[in-house]
């Protein structure tokens, strides 16, 4: 039985107003250093995670955003958002802080059901 | 009057949906934590130019710039800092915290 599972992190919820985000991330990362295969997929008010020119430090927050970026270095190439969340919030991939696939909710449900590991924050 | 403060985003659950069947003429809206997505305006947007024209809707500077809205904001909607929304409080007879 091998170790190696793949696991897609759910991310539904705006940053800042509850720790999910922040957490999600830690999770994501923790499992990306011991080698799992890891998808994100950000939908619903997650989109919002990933939006530019975030600055939490007048709320005295630690900015989540700046981690994104990590993903990249820990070897995540796999960040998905869902189509219909970005265009009922009027957002484009311009508005993102880092290079995602936009998938529509066919291609989601199908990523999800590709997986061994299925995480909700 | 009544000062309705809404803290959770338009698209997570009903608070500002509530809050605006309910809010009388006049009364204000503040637009707080998560609630300050409402401002940047979304399809099927709930402030509309006739909500905005009935009531004074305000929005808190520090969670619209920690959300990376400040740019976003939806003309007509005041924007104010924590000193801002103390002088709301004090503006208004009573608070009703819709979250």
């Amino acid at each position: 039985m091998s170790n190696n599972k793949s696991f897609l992190i759910v991310n539904r919820k705006a940053p800042y107003g509850s720790a999910f985000a922040k957490e999600a991330l830690d999770v994501g990362l923790i499992a990306a250093a011991f080698g799992q295969q890891l998808t994100m997929l950000f939908m619903d008010d997650g989109v919002y995670q990933l939006l530019k020119q975030q600055d939490p430090k007048d709320i005295n927050q630690k900015n989540s955003s700046q981690t994104l970026p990590m993903l990249e270095l820990y070897d995540v190439k796999d960040i998905y958002v869902e189509a219909a969340s970005l265009q009922v919030r009027n957002l484009q991939t311009e508005d993102l802080l880092i290079p995602v696939q936009v998938i529509d909710s066919h291609a989601a449900a199908k990523l999800m059901d590709q997986q061994d590991i299925l995480l909700n924050f | 009057m009544i000062l309705h403060t809404v803290n959770k985003s338009p698209l997570q659950n009903n608070s500002l949906d509530s809050c605006l069947r309910l809010a009388q003429p006049d009364c204000g809206i503040l637009l707080m934590e998560d609630g300050v997505y409402a401002a940047a305006g979304t399809q099927n947007n709930l402030l509309t130019e006739q909500v905005l024209s009935l009531h004074k809707v305000y929005a808190l500077i520090p969670d619209l710039k920690a959300r990376g809205l400040l740019e976003r904001v939806t003309p007509g909607i005041e924007l104010v800092d924590y000193d801002g929304f103390v002088a709301l409080t004090e503006e208004f007879d009573t608070v009703q915290s819709w979250y």
